[in-house]
């Protein structure tokens, strides 16, 4: 039996779409996939910074087999939680304080106190 | 973060996979707690009350509730977000599958001829369509894919992929729904001690192996049509060293006698599974049950004991996670369908069971004399979740 195994890399039938132009549903997949790999290489240099506090110096097989500790997989976990509050934050914007319509109202108001001749 | 399978047959990962798996499990997070509940949100405050105005009355299903949410920013945003981080799920371990092969075959292969379980394949077994044909939750290949003879990479793949996709919400073994549901029948009901159980739609088994676990003297039994889980089922539960005996075997045909089994389970199961099958296996359920057995299911709560908007966010899955069935599936009433199946509607239970992994043993076993307390961390895979299970007793 072969050792090699191609498993498939994309679903079978229609990928849903919700954007009015499909291209934005695949720059999507591309942002996501480019801040996947931004976290990767955080991780990496964090594993590196820290064997290189506790170390002085390192070797390539001793990063690629670092594991963090309790207490470094949570400080890494909170990085990775706060860096996708800081990427994403546009999509946070609707659900804020106030609501659209009140908003788009009081912005209406503002308006029209900053328009000449009020 | 994500967990990884708690098992001999757990996969080699390098590095930078385990911190895209990590980032995958973050993301899922951020998706289902924090833009879920933004979009609840904005729904209340923006559009409900647009929705209202326009159609003269609130939204009253889930489907009028998707109509009005489709159009909004914050929704589009989540589903986009949401359809990506399930296939990344898959994506963040198709590599490791790959490149291990060499390690995690003869493993499988090892712990597959060692007992204490059995296997019994049938490859004369016709797989239904709502299987061979689609990918469901995204996984390329599905439950049934073969890449080679007696192939299992499709069950090493699931495993693997679900370790990341659970957050570690299930535990290590991804056993949580079985382990808290049986833990509960046993405290709710001290007296009932099952002889043979029987898991239906088992896949890798890991709701499986609970039931195996909290009645050990019980000879536990798992049907599935798709042979590349079962023989990865087969191995995992070896490599844990418990003995269940699997089956490739269609739920709507069984191949068991009457009156054989004292619990018929399953767990995450019918929602994937077209109306008119369910209602053949659930008749076979009864067929099987010995009297005085129980038929019970761990599913997704019925959209009828949900709100507009909470039964619209479970129906999510239906529309955009390839579960063509769940939809269907949720707008029954599942006393009636245990009804027609054959049980008595006085024989009728349904539980909301706390989860043991997020709550605690002690909390489970406290919520016994709780019953049907329905709220929106029902099944719903988020912080403090609880899980929504219906049956029948069949009669003395």
């Amino acid at each position: 039996m072969t050792d090699e195994l191609e498993l498939p890399r994309h679903t079978r039938g229609k990928r849903p779409h919700f954007f009015e132009d499909p291209a934005v549903d695949q720059l999507m997949s591309v942002v996501l996939a480019m801040a996947a790999e931004v976290s990767v290489l955080y991780d990496r240099v964090d594993a590196m910074q820290r064997l290189m506090d506790e170390k002085g110096s390192l070797s390539r097989a001793e990063l690629e087999a670092y594991q963090p500790d309790e207490a470094a997989a949570a400080e890494r976990q909170a990085r990775r939680e706060a860096y996708l509050q800081r990427i994403f934050r546009v999509i946070r914007r609707e659900a804020g304080t106030f609501s659209t319509e009140e908003a788009e109202t009081y912005t209406a108001e503002v308006e029209a106190e900053l328009s000449p001749g009020s | 973060m994500a967990s990884a399978p708690h098992h001999d047959l757990k996969l080699g990962t390098t590095l930078d996979e385990t911190a895209r798996q990590d980032f995958v499990a973050t993301l899922r997070g951020f998706v289902l707690n924090d833009l879920a509940a933004d979009m609840s949100q904005v729904y209340e405050q923006d559009v409900k009350p647009r929705a209202t105005r326009e159609m003269g009355h609130e939204p009253a299903t889930a489907s009028e509730v998707h109509k009005a949410m489709r159009p909004n920013l914050t929704f589009k945003m989540y589903s986009s977000m949401r359809v990506n981080t399930q296939e990344m799920v898959w994506d963040s371990v198709r590599e490791a599958v790959q490149r291990e092969v060499p390690v995690w075959r003869p493993r499988l292969k090892q712990a597959g001829g060692k007992g204490p379980g059995t296997l019994h394949l049938n490859p004369d077994l016709e797989i239904p369509r709502s299987v061979s044909a689609i990918d469901v939750h995204l996984l390329p290949g599905n439950y049934d894919s073969e890449h080679g003879p007696e192939d299992a990479s499709q069950g090493v793949w699931f495993d693997h992929g679900s370790a990341v996709f659970y957050m570690g919400l299930l535990g290590p073994d991804q056993g949580d729904i079985g382990r808290s549901i049986s833990t509960f029948i046993k405290t709710k009901y001290p007296d009932f001690s099952p002889k043979k159980i029987l898991d239906l739609g088992c896949t890798i088994g890991q709701n499986t192996l609970p039931w195996a676990q909290t009645y050990p003297d019980a000879e536990v039994h798992a049907i599935d049509v798709g042979a590349p889980v079962l023989r990865y089922a087969h191995a995992r539960a070896n490599a844990l060293g418990v003995g269940v005996h699997w089956h490739q075997m269609n739920a709507s045909s069984l191949d068991f006698e009457d009156e054989s089994f004292d619990v018929v389970w399953s767990s995450m199961f019918w929602h994937e599974v077209p109306l008119k099958d369910i209602r053949k296996a659930f008749k076979e359920a009864y067929r099987v049950l010995k009297p005085g057995g129980l038929m019970l299911h761990m599913e997704l709560p019925p959209n009828s004991t949900l709100s507009a908007y909470d039964g619209f966010y479970l129906d999510w899955d239906s529309w955009y996670n390839m579960e063509p069935f769940y939809k269907s599936f949720r707008d029954q009433d599942p006393k009636a369908l245990c009804v027609e199946a054959g049980f008595p509607a006085d024989g009728f239970a349904q539980y909301v069971v706390p989860s043991v992994n997020w709550f605690g043993e002690e909390a489970t076993k406290q919520a016994v004399d709780e019953q049907g307390k329905f709220d929106q961390n029902t099944g719903r895979f988020a912080n403090g979740i609880s899980w929504y299970s219906f049956g029948a007793w069949k009669p003395e």
